[in-house]
């Protein structure tokens, strides 16, 4: 499949609409030199900053009510005597050291802003006091003005991962095997692998690189027409009988014993000259040979002697036919037997038929060629034709759109030489552009998202205060890798070369009309995979003792269902909410058995809407129960830690390795349930400030077991579901506590803006970036948590749209 | 010098089911090195996640002397040709304030006694690990400077461990402080790497490497003018980018300089094995097939991703392994990882019982390696750093006097040993992470 028809035509008839004629306007189309290097990022001078007043307040409140406050609720346990999950806020003499340690400043303030610190067991300070430590200690940690320009970050380039690969060389060149998926796995960071700053490039991924862009450039360009030429075979149960003819089992092939003929059928796809090609034996009586008459569609063509006795032969004819279905038979003609004859092997006469095949058309025409050879080898080098101009013409529109920007008059010149030599050197002009493609697709500039600063160099000056405006090509480049993990299409090249991408409207009718597109699937199977760790549950292998009916097919099930439901917030635009509190989903039989839900039937997924207490959102979901719990048993604590790292954006640290206090409980108590077990765990301040919240929220689902399905007991204990968390919401069962979480539907909202806004930056967020965040949930709240408000804001938002420029800020 | 593997060696499926041992069945007779000649060292790392149970790993007794423990006993038969310590420490597997993340930390110091800066994302480093300061100094006299294998793919989801990027969990071998080099954990895509894809004829094998010439000097072309335009972070990118071009350049310019090796005859599942013990053992016979065809002299292989919760169904332990290993002392939970261990050894033994097998020189393979075998944790349970699980086997060509249990003074760096194992492949360095001299012990 190719896409971006129009974007390929090189005159404008075949291009139609605005687009293709933006393109011949803009000279994208264009063969000459009116092709430039791509547009220098823009340079925007910005307020200058308030340095100074801006500084001095921060380090103020930090040593005139931070420190009082911690000296007080705090050193107990995290001072110059103890430091309790290897914290001792001594240790931050002064702003500085505080701000160079953002994690752990992050992560105080969590623990006061909910009320997890100070521990239940500690005085605590009053609400008022609790507000404003809070307020004071996020004008110490976020000192950034949001009404003034602030820093929009700098993605470092990014090298495609795996999954941007494989639907780059589709939407470039039609390829439709899948050449990534044997690279390397891509190493995640923030949570994505699609951040630039991890995704390195060792010798190995370079080497998968290279044959891989080998093997497109094989099946992309035909080279040689001979291996092109299609073969269709039938053998075995494929072919068919008349007459007296058996099927010989054990050696899978047909025996005609006396009169009779084996058919096959075949389709053609056009007129034209087909081999057609037997594969037969015999054996022997008499003196005749065994004669085999080939017939197409029951017109004699040939008839050979078969003198092939131990292996087979070929008996082949060349006949010229029409498209459409043909049959191809193979007629005994002479069956003789001598059952007296000396010779055991010459008593009996037959014709053998291991095979059929049909090759053809053999007279190939360019239509018969893929696409992207008929584009990429659209001129040819003939009488006043260099192959260097040839490759020229063909390589232009290839370079800009593998670049995904304008390629520049030398590169094309560079890439046509390679061609040049290579035919040169004895390549045919088809094997010249193989080469060339080859190294398209090994070159930098495809493998990397560049976003040059050739622009702001020159204007240094202007720019070193700042960060500057993307160019449009990189900001096409940004929203398609975006939202479809490919690359741009034609309507973004146009856009782009028009120099609209700059405008926020258009920006939005492009992110609308890119999430309309079925290239959006990307955004599930990218962003929504990893951001639910949907993407684990390949790993989990449930206890099969204890969960004897989980198989493969229904944890394939599990995984699809989560899916569709990611599908169906997006296509429907649908709020965001539905993640937590949809009551509706998607499941085959399998599936439906496994929730108790009946009526349904067969291997396809039906959506369903819950009434009962039970599901709701993908909490409920057995995807994520099962990814959530240890193989034999449920874990209350993975499935707590899950939603507050995924919907409530606050996650808890790692547990410290040892922890004492359990061993001791589950030696003097054994037999406890798990809630107790938990419980008593709880009563140490240092589990408690995170189990806390932790543990009640993965109460709520203990009713689903370690593979998701609903029970009223584990084991011999009866389920309690209920919980409260240190704030003082309290629930008892699943749809409660769905509902605490969607009246926290503000955190949710920036949990999700701030995974998604990682995702499509493909950098970790920064202090500054909470500005971007709070801009993009203030925007939700106005457009009723619409999953499209979410992309539309992101895309729109100073990050996405800006980058700092080099040596700038530290 | 004649090299014969033509032999049809099939391993139909699962790659246990061979009775003889494969390589010596290739090599009938004879060595890839004549007797007369002295065959060249090799080095591969073998590392499992989550530490062992240690009072059924540890010997009993010192010297030559010694005992082997419950987990050791897949080791009886080979007694005289392994090297067991006690007292070699990763310090930099410990926290040293960056709080959380041990087994991270424990993958990451592993071979390369260095501390990794905690990040999940910005900055990654660690320092070079073992294996890649000795590919950078013997590696061009082979086809491959070396081969990075495992089993698990890298976790693409989530974090993996406290704050620490997936990449120090994913990957024991670093190629300098910045890269980590991926692992190739298909069998077959291994194999390719070692002996090439589909024959092919010879003029198209030179065309080959024309073209590939021709590619490759354009885009490190490309790479050097972007260079000058790109900012620090995009810059660094652009020289690994450019770092991995040249090192495949020399590769080709090389492979003129060494023999073409006679494919040998695998047969191969098409994509990764869904049975576990049948992807262990195929790797396994791929590493000795690789050592054994000097094909490389420095291999690193993950039985798992540190951190790794994959159960052992094949031991009888349905648990997940990081899991259990928090086990808090819980008798099942150590005797399930106690299952665990000996399951990992009796692969590790087998392994080593081939390359026993395949005699080389005048004695076998196994007798001109140095094979570790190892964990970046001790206790798993507690996370400890120091006393390591450490198995060397092999005699180095005889400049490691093997069958002995050395104990060493208490937290001495790992390092020191691989300084020494440096030595032993003429890769010697003054130093390498946080080494303070080297293990002299080995000599005896």
């Amino acid at each position: 499949m190719l896409t971006g028809g129009t974007f390929w035509q090189r005159n404008a008839t075949a291009g139609s609409g605005p687009v293709a004629a933006a393109l011949i306007a803009l000279g994208l189309f264009g063969t000459g030199s009116e092709l430039s290097a791509a547009e220098p990022a823009k340079p925007v001078p910005v307020a200058p900053k308030k340095i100074e007043p801006a500084k001095i307040e921060p380090a103020a409140v930090y040593a005139g009510k931070v420190v009082p406050f911690l000296k007080k609720h705090c050193y107990d346990c995290h001072g110059p005597d103890v430091q309790e999950a290897e914290i001792g806020f001594h240790d931050y003499l002064d702003l500085a050291k505080v701000m160079g340690d953002e994690r752990t400043w992050t992560r105080v303030l969590q623990m006061i802003e909910t009320g997890v610190m100070p521990p239940d067991d500690s005085p605590q300070p009053t609400s008022a006091e609790r507000k404003q430590i809070v307020a004071d200690l996020e004008r110490v940690l976020y000192n950034v003005d949001c009404d003034l320009p602030h820093d929009p970050g700098r993605v470092t380039i990014r090298r495609l991962n795996r999954a941007e690969y494989n639907n780059t060389v589709r939407d470039l060149l039609g390829v439709t095997f899948r050449p990534a998926d044997d690279f390397p796995s891509d190493d995640v960071g923030s949570g994505f692998d699609n951040i630039g700053e991890v995704l390195t490039l060792p010798p190995l991924l370079m080497e998968k690189y290279l044959t891989a862009a080998e093997r497109i450039a094989e099946q992309t360009i035909v080279a040689d027409s001979k291996a092109f030429i299609k073969s269709q075979r039938r053998d075995r149960k494929l072919l068919k009988s008349e007459g007296s003819v058996n099927y010989d089992e054990d050696r899978r092939r047909w025996v005609i014993v006396s009169k009779g003929n084996v058919w096959g059928e075949f389709e053609l796809p056009r007129g034209g000259q087909y081999i057609l090609r037997v594969y037969a034996r015999a054996t022997r009586a008499g003196d005749e040979p065994a004669e085999m008459e080939l017939r197409l569609d029951g017109k004699r063509l040939k008839v050979f002697d078969v003198n092939a006795i131990d292996k087979g032969g070929t008996y082949e004819f060349t006949a010229r036919t029409k498209a459409g279905t043909h049959r191809v038979s193979a007629h005994f003609l002479n069956d003789f037997q001598d059952p007296k004859a000396k010779d055991s092997d010459r008593r009996d006469r037959n014709l053998i038929i291991d095979s059929f095949e049909v090759d053809g058309p053999i007279d190939l025409r360019l239509e018969d060629y893929p696409e992207a050879h008929r584009k990429l080898v659209a001129a040819r080098p003939g009488a006043k034709v260099t192959a260097a101009d040839a490759a020229r013409q063909n390589l232009r529109l290839l370079l800009s759109r593998a670049f995904r920007r304008r390629a520049s008059d030398d590169e094309v010149n560079t890439y046509s030489q390679l061609v040049e030599a290579s035919v040169e050197a004895g390549d045919s002009f088809e094997q010249g552009m193989q080469v060339a493609l080859t190294a398209v697709l090994v070159s930098p500039h495809f493998l990397f998202r560049m976003e040059d600063d050739a622009g702001s160099k020159d204007a240094k000056s202007e720019t070193t205060a700042g960060s500057v405006e993307l160019s449009d090509f990189e900001l096409a480049t940004r929203l398609s890798y975006f939202i479809w993990s490919s690359m741009p299409d034609d309507e973004l090249f146009a856009l782009a070369s028009a120099g609209k991408l700059g405008d926020a409207a258009i920006r939005e009718q492009q992110v609308r009309r890119m999430l309309a597109d079925p290239k959006s699937d990307a955004l599930v199977q990218n962003f929504a995979t990893q951001w639910l760790n949907l993407r684990l549950l390949d790993g989990a292998s449930p206890d099969p003792q204890a969960y004897p009916d989980f198989s493969p097919e229904l944890k394939a099930d599990m995984r699809r269902e989560t899916e569709l439901f990611c599908q169906a917030i997006l296509r429907e635009d649908r709020s965001l909410l539905d993640f937590i509190e949809g009551r509706f989903s998607f499941v085959n039989e399998r599936l439906a058995k496994h929730y108790g839900l009946k009526g349904i039937e067969g291997d396809e997924f039906q959506r369903v809407a819950f009434k009962d207490d039970r599901r709701t959102g993908v909490l409920t979901q057995a995807s994520i129960l099962t990814l959530t719990s240890n193989p034999a048993r449920t874990s209350p604590v993975k499935r707590g830690k899950w939603i507050m790292e995924n919907i409530l954006g606050s996650a808890p640290p790692d547990p410290p390795p040892d922890v004492p206090e359990l061993e001791a409980t589950q030696k003097a108590k054994p037999g406890l349930s798990l809630r107790e077990q938990l419980e008593i765990h709880r009563a140490s301040a240092v589990c408690a400030s995170c189990h806390k919240t932790m543990d009640q929220l993965g109460f709520g689902l203990e009713n689903f077991d370690a593979v998701g399905r609903w029970r009223e007991k584990d084991g011999q204990l009866a389920i309690d579901s209920s919980g409260e968390l240190p704030n003082g919401d309290t629930f008892d069962g699943p749809l409660e506590m769905a509902g605490v979480l969607k009246q926290r539907q503000e955190e949710f909202a920036r949990c999700l803006a701030e995974k998604m806004l990682t995702f499509a930056l493909g950098r970790g967020l920064q202090s500054p970036d909470r500005c971007a965040v709070d801009t993009i949930v203030e925007g939700l709240k106005k457009q009723e948590f619409r999953f499209s408000a979410l992309v539309v804001e992101i895309a729109n938002s100073v990050p996405f749209t800006r980058r700092r420029g080099e040596g700038t800020l530290p | 010098m004649t090299k014969r593997l033509s032999r049809r060696t099939v391993l139909k499926g699962v790659g246990c089911a061979m009775g003889l041992p494969l390589l010596e069945a290739m090599v009938p007779g004879r060595s890839l090195f004549a007797a007369e000649t002295k065959p060249p060292l090799r080095m591969a790392f073998v590392t499992f996640p989550n530490g062992a149970i240690m009072d059924a790993w540890k010997p009993e007794g010192e010297g030559s002397a010694f005992k082997l423990s419950a987990t050791m006993q897949p080791l009886a038969d080979l007694q005289s040709e392994i090297t067991l310590f006690t007292g070699l420490a990763q310090d930099n597997g410990r926290s040293h304030g960056a709080g959380a993340g041990d087994h991270a930390r424990s993958s990451a110091s592993l071979l390369t006694g260095a501390h990794p800066v905690k990040t999940s994302g910005a900055n990654i480093r660690v320092g070079q690990s073992v294996d890649q300061a000795a590919a950078e100094r013997v590696g061009h006299l082979t086809r491959l400077p070396s081969l990075e294998i495992g089993i698990e793919r890298g976790r693409d989801a989530g974090g993996c461990d406290s704050g620490y990027s997936c990449a120090y969990s994913n990957a024991v071998s670093w190629k300098d402080a910045t890269t980590p080099m991926a692992k190739e954990i298909n069998p077959r895509l291994v194999f390719e790497r070692l002996f090439g894809g589909k024959q092919q004829d010879n003029k198209s094998l030179v065309r080959r490497t024309r073209v590939r010439q021709s590619v490759l000097d354009l885009v490190s072309q490309q790479a050097a003018d972007l260079t000058g335009r790109l900012g620090q972070g995009d810059r660094q990118k652009v020289d690994q980018y450019f770092t991995s071009v040249r090192e495949i350049e020399q590769r080709i310019s090389r492979a003129a300089d060494h023999k073409q090796v006679e494919r040998p005859e695998m047969d191969l599942p098409e994509g990764v094995p869904d049975d576990l013990v049948e992807h262990i053992r195929l790797m396994y016979d791929l590493v000795a097939l690789a050592l054994q065809t000097d094909s490389t002299r420095v291999v690193t292989y993950m039985l798992a991703n540190e951190g790794s919760n994959r159960s052992y169904k094949m031991a009888g332990v349905n648990d997940g392994h990081h899991e259990l290993s928090h086990h808090r002392e819980d008798k099942d939970k150590v005797e399930q990882l106690r299952k665990i261990d000996l399951f990992l050894m009796t692969e590790f033994a087998s392994f080593l019982k081939k390359l026993k097998s395949t005699p080389e020189g005048s004695g076998s393979l196994l007798d001109n390696c140095m094979v570790l075998y190892g964990s970046g944790l001790s206790d798993g349970n507690r996370h400890r750093h120091d006393d390591l699980p450490i198995v060397l086997a092999g005699k180095a060509g005889g400049s490691i006097q093997s069958g002995r249990h050395i104990r060493l003074a208490s937290e001495t760096p790992l390092n020191n040993l691989f300084l020494s194992m440096l030595d032993r492949m003429d890769a010697g360095m003054p130093t390498l992470g946080d080494s303070t001299g080297r293990l002299t012990a080995l000599e005896g």
